[in-house]
């Protein structure tokens, strides 16, 4: 809420006018109100600047589980509370499939798409159209994303793009902005803060990404070499929280080392030693990884026939720590 | 590749020793605890280019870390490879100028010279262990794969993953739809009864905020409806109060108005009355005169009957006398006939028809039989000699000078004298028919009027009468005054019942009027006595303030005003009344706050439960793609290494063989067997052509397949030969196997390959 209250005094000083928010803003529809709460009150105290909310969740498994803030019979935006502050409060918009678009006057139009393409009209007369859109867009079919030159995203100015939970230009007009403020590894890639600002009077617009330096990284690390330790060696443990994916059997002592210094902050793969005679294999099954597993995937497939090829011979074991790793 | 020296110092049992491998192969044969093993370990831990990993094999008792030294040649090259764990460093020099410090370095230029993934390779296929040529075909053959691609690794997990995941075996799978079945069910079903509880909740909750919201609400404007009320009620008070003065004062001004107002409709009708008696004696005499008219009349009419005689007479005479006129007409047109009676002219009338008739109905007719010219029909025509003429009656005919007179018969000739008898006497018949109705109308003249009867006499009467009507015209003239006087009369009686009929009309109006007003007044004085009481209560200030206002106050609209805010004021009272039964309804509703901990601990564990769910799908999620990165990985080093692998196993077999085998041959496609697939499906051919299950072969064909296949394998990832380690080979083998395993060795050795051999046993020459 402290890096949120920076942004909106720096928004506020700078005169913006939009501030987005394109989903996975509360990690779930299961939160005490009092969070969305707070949340909504410091939006709403920002008089001057207009706020475009659009619900999130996440594309696997949504019948069963809502994934973040999906906007489900039961989602948090629903609330009694929290539906109060977009009655009451004229800044804050909420994009939703039933009222799928906000407009501002003649300055700016918004238009919300969920897991799609926003299916809606052009508002006439209005300076700026911007699609808000929550899902997995890109040029990677194989991994169902979704493409962005699709004919009916043609006329907006840029596109707001939520889902993915780190910085991705994915085309001239559009930007994931990733996580605000990362709390945990990403399933895939390294994870950083940030947000990202939108220049719209530029065309294309200009898109920056600025990174929260002081806030926590989570990175993913192979220590195959050397070389790879003392990259390690030589990180800020202060603000770094490292998971070693794959490490050489000779680094283990270093390793455990490290871990003993820093309990809190490096954690190693169950499976992630790799003796130098598999290697072989690894660089294959890496590259088999990358083209055949969707990101948010890759490094949980990763370590699990890691350490499932370590233990072949040991289902039990196997078993055992699937179900540690994944709690029940 | 080819290893000329290594030297060690402070590793393990061989520090201080310095080994030069000149002969190919090397035979290095000493008792156990000697180094042996050690020898074949660091080379391989100098390979692995780990400066770290030597400090564990410190020769016991030695202060410092060891250090290990590996020369070898590639294509004339010869190159220093020094692993220095006590300044933990890595170094390759060589003839050729190279001089690298990085162990990622020295890995490329291993891989640069034809030898990928060196350390890996060696590790994994260049060192022979004691049980590596002597295990049997299959199990050595599957460790073999095992050891570089894993394979039995990969076929275990995806076994493991197929029987997690997959119903039904085979292409394509079937995957289960729910991979941890009960588990995920119990799961589903608590998730959903916390949801489910979690509604409730909510749903209470939110019942319970927005009926807060409500009282709240109802609780505002209440407020505002008190003090709007309370406002009122005041303004309400004082207005009614200068209303009432206002009134007061206005009642005292109209009851004044309405007193005098009486007075002069007192008058009024007093005058009315005057009015009414003087009409009433005009109308009394008048109507003594119309009497007198009237008796007047009836002596008049009295005498008009008298004269009706006289008339009667008159007029008798009068038509008489017209009838004489008309008489003497008749008989002066009948003149010589005057005398003619009835009887006689009619039987004229009737004979004349009856001779006309037969006449008209006689035919004659006459021929010319000869005449010079033609005979005239005198006024008819010509008939000429030769033409018979038909007539009717009679007829004239003219020739020359004769004329003669034709009848149709001698009766007509008679006739004929007749009928020119009446002619001459009446001239046509007509005369006759008119004659006829003359002398008829004088016969009914006479009969009317008798026929001894004067004109004179009739005149001389109805001059008489005549005399006598004039008398009767004068009466008529008086009657024809007494009616137009009763006319007068009776139209100055309507006049004045008129007059009497409005005035008293008037009368009773202004009669009404004083009641109305009178009833007004006794309102007024009541309304008045009411409003006193009020009034007398008015302080001096109210009194004074009030008294200009209520000057100019407009006190019908001021009273309607005050109605009005009445009724605003009575609606409010009713809004406030609806209020306060709404609040107490939602005090009743708020009474008791919501469990807010029972909300927190089922949104807790939906959090928890959603979690673990996610967690068991995303697992189910991770495997599924596991499994086909595993497959996929399979049909990857099948495609990349089999065919190689099969052509490369089967020369080195047929080599180390003599001939004695052609090759190997794989009856699967794939790399990836289990046991019984290794036995049945890869099968050594004979130089005859004959091929065995590699099962069957002797132990000495089984070293050596095993032995080719360990070199194809080294090929798969060098293009070149290397130097192979063989850690105590033949320590399960008997004299004549041993033979035959170092007939083998010294093959190797002539094929190009560094052979270098560690033995406790003596190697046989």
């Amino acid at each position: 809420m402290e890096k949120l209250r920076r942004v909106i005094e720096r928004a506020r000083r700078e005169g913006v006018r939009f501030v987005v928010f394109a989903g996975d803003t509360f990690d779930s529809n299961a939160l005490p109100s009092s969070i969305p709460t707070e949340f909504f009150e410091l939006l709403s105290r920002a008089t001057d600047i207009n706020f475009v909310i659009l619900p999130g969740g996440g594309s696997l498994h949504s019948e069963e589980v809502s994934g973040h803030d999906a906007y489900t019979e039961d989602s948090l935006y629903r609330r009694l509370e929290v539906r109060s502050f977009f009655v009451t409060s004229d800044n804050l918009r909420l994009l939703t499939p039933e009222e799928p678009v906000a407009v501002f006057g003649s300055e700016a139009a918004f238009y919300g798409g969920f897991f799609d393409y926003p299916r809606v009209r052009k508002v006439s007369e209005v300076r700026y159209h911007i699609a808000v859109i929550h899902g997995a867009f890109g040029r990677r079919s194989e991994f169902d994303e979704k493409p962005l030159d699709h004919p009916s995203l043609s006329f907006y100015h840029y596109i707001a793009l939520g889902h993915y939970h780190s910085f991705k230009r994915v085309s001239e007009r559009a930007a994931y902005s990733g996580a605000f403020v990362q709390f945990e590894f990403l399933p895939y890639g390294d994870a950083t803060s940030g947000y990202i600002e939108v220049d719209l009077s530029s065309d294309p617009p200009e898109i920056t990404y600025i990174p929260f330096e002081d806030a926590p990284k989570f990175l993913y690390l192979k220590v195959l070499s050397e070389r790879d330790l003392e990259k390690l060696r030589g990180l800020d443990f202060e603000s770094s929280f490292v998971r070693i994916t794959e490490y050489l059997e000779e680094f283990r002592e270093d390793l455990e080392e490290l871990k003993r210094r820093y309990p809190e902050r490096v954690r190693i793969n169950e499976g992630a030693e790799v003796k130098r005679d598999s290697l072989i294999l690894l660089e294959i099954l890496d590259e088999i990884l990358k083209r055949r597993v969707p990101e948010h995937l890759r490094e949980e497939v990763s370590e699990v026939l890691h350490y499932g090829l370590r233990l072949s011979l040991r289902r039990a074991e196997f078993e055992r720590f699937l179900r540690e790793k994944y709690g029940f | 590749m080819r290893l000329l020296k290594a030297c060690f110092k402070n590793y393990k049992v061989l520090d201080g020793r310095c080994l030069e491998f000149g002969e190919n192969p090397f035979f290095f044969s000493a008792p156990n605890e000697t180094g042996k093993s050690s020898l074949i370990e660091g080379i391989r831990d100098a390979f692995l280019l780990s400066p770290d990993r030597l400090k564990e094999k410190r020769t016991k008792g030695k202060d410092a870390d060891p250090v290990v030294e590996v020369t070898f040649e590639i294509e004339g090259g010869v190159y220093e490879l020094r692993v220095n764990a006590q300044d933990r460093t890595v170094r390759l020099v060589g003839t050729d100028g190279t001089d690298l410090s990085r162990p990622k370095a020295i890995e490329r230029f291993l891989e640069r010279k034809g030898y990928r993934y060196f350390p890996s390779v060696l590790e994994g296929l260049l060192i022979l262990k004691e049980r590596d040529l002597s295990t049997d075909t299959s199990r050595g053959l599957k460790a073999l794969l095992d050891s570089v691609l894993k394979s039995a690794r990969i076929e275990e997990v995806k076994r493991f993953l197929e029987d997690m995941l997959i119903v039904q075996k085979g292409a394509p799978y079937r995957f289960k739809s729910r991979v941890f079945g009960g588990q995920e069910r119990l799961l589903k079903e608590e998730l959903n009864e916390v949801r489910r509880r979690l509604k409730e909740v909510l749903r209470v909750r939110e019942e319970f905020l927005e009926n807060k919201r409500r009282l709240q609400e109802v609780k505002r404007k209440l407020e505002e409806l008190l003090k709007r009320r309370s406002s009122l009620e005041r303004d309400l008070q004082k207005e009614k109060r200068l209303l009432a003065y206002a009134t007061f004062k206005r009642l005292e001004e109209r009851t004044k108005a309405l007193k005098e107002a009486e007075e002069r409709l007192k008058a009024q009708l007093e005058r009315y009355e005057a009015d009414e008696k003087e009409l009433a004696f005009h109308k009394q005499e008048l109507k003594r005169r119309l009497e007198r008219l009237f008796k007047e009349l009836e002596e008049l009419n009295e005498k008009k009957s008298d004269f009706k005689v006289v008339r009667r007479e008159f007029e008798e005479y009068s038509s008489k006398l017209k009838v004489l006129e008309r008489l003497e007409e008749v008989e002066k047109r009948l003149g010589r006939f005057c005398s003619e009676s009835l009887g006689g002219l009619e039987a004229d009338l009737r004979e004349w028809k009856t001779y006309q008739g037969i006449f008209g109905e006689s035919r004659g007719v006459f021929e010319v039989l000869e005449a010079e010219g033609a005979v005239e029909v005198v006024g008819r025509g010509w008939v000429r000699p030769g033409e018979l003429y038909e007539f009717e009656g009679e007829v004239t005919l003219r020739y020359k000078d004769l004329v003669l007179k034709v009848y149709a018969s001698e009766e007509l000739k008679r006739i004929k004298g007749r009928l020119d008898e009446l002619k001459e006497r009446y001239g046509t018949l007509e005369n006759l028919e008119e004659l006829l109705r003359l002398v008829a109308t004088r016969e009914e003249l006479l009969r009317r009027i008798g026929r001894n009867v004067s004109p004179e006499a009739i005149r001389e009467r109805l001059r008489h009468l005549s005399e006598e009507l004039e008398a009767e015209r004068k009466l008529e003239e008086e009657l024809e005054r007494n009616r137009r006087e009763r006319e007068l009369l009776n139209r100055r009686e309507l006049e004045l019942e008129q007059k009497l009929e409005a005035l008293r009309r008037k009368k009773r109006s202004t009669e009404l009027e004083l009641a109305r007003i009178r009833d007004e007044i006794k309102r007024c004085e009541d309304e008045l006595k009411r409003l006193f009481k009020e009034v007398e209560t008015l302080t001096i200030g109210e009194e004074r303030e009030f008294r200009e206002v209520a000057l100019q106050l407009d006190i019908e609209e001021f009273g309607r005003r005050v109605e009005e805010r009445e009724a605003v004021l009575e609606e409010l009272k009713e809004k406030i009344f609806e209020l306060e039964k709404e609040k107490s309804l939602y005090e009743g509703l708020t009474s008791k706050e919501p469990d807010e901990g029972e909300l927190e601990s089922l949104l807790l564990r939906r959090r928890e439960l959603e979690e673990k769910l996610s967690r068991m799908l995303r697992l189910s999620e991770v495997l599924r793609y596991g499994l086909r990165v595993l497959s996929e990985l399979r049909q990857e080093i099948s495609r990349n290494y089999l065919a190689k692998f099969e052509e490369s196993v089967s020369e080195l077999f047929s080599r180390i063989t003599h001939g004695n085998y052609t090759g190997v041959r794989f009856e699967a496609e794939s790399l990836f067997f289990d046991g019984s697939t290794f036995r049945k499906q890869w099968r050594a051919v004979r130089r005859d052509q004959r091929s065995f299950p590699i099962e069957e072969l002797s132990d000495g064909t089984s070293s050596q397949l095993l032995l080719a296949a360990r070199l194809a394998l080294v090929r798969l990832f060098f293009d070149r030969k290397a130097f192979l380690l063989f850690d105590e080979p033949f320590a399960y083998f008997d004299e004549y196997r041993t033979k035959k395993a170092v007939e083998v060795l010294y093959e190797l050795a002539e094929e190009g390959w560094q052979v270098i051999v560690t033995s406790a046993k003596g190697i046989p020459k």
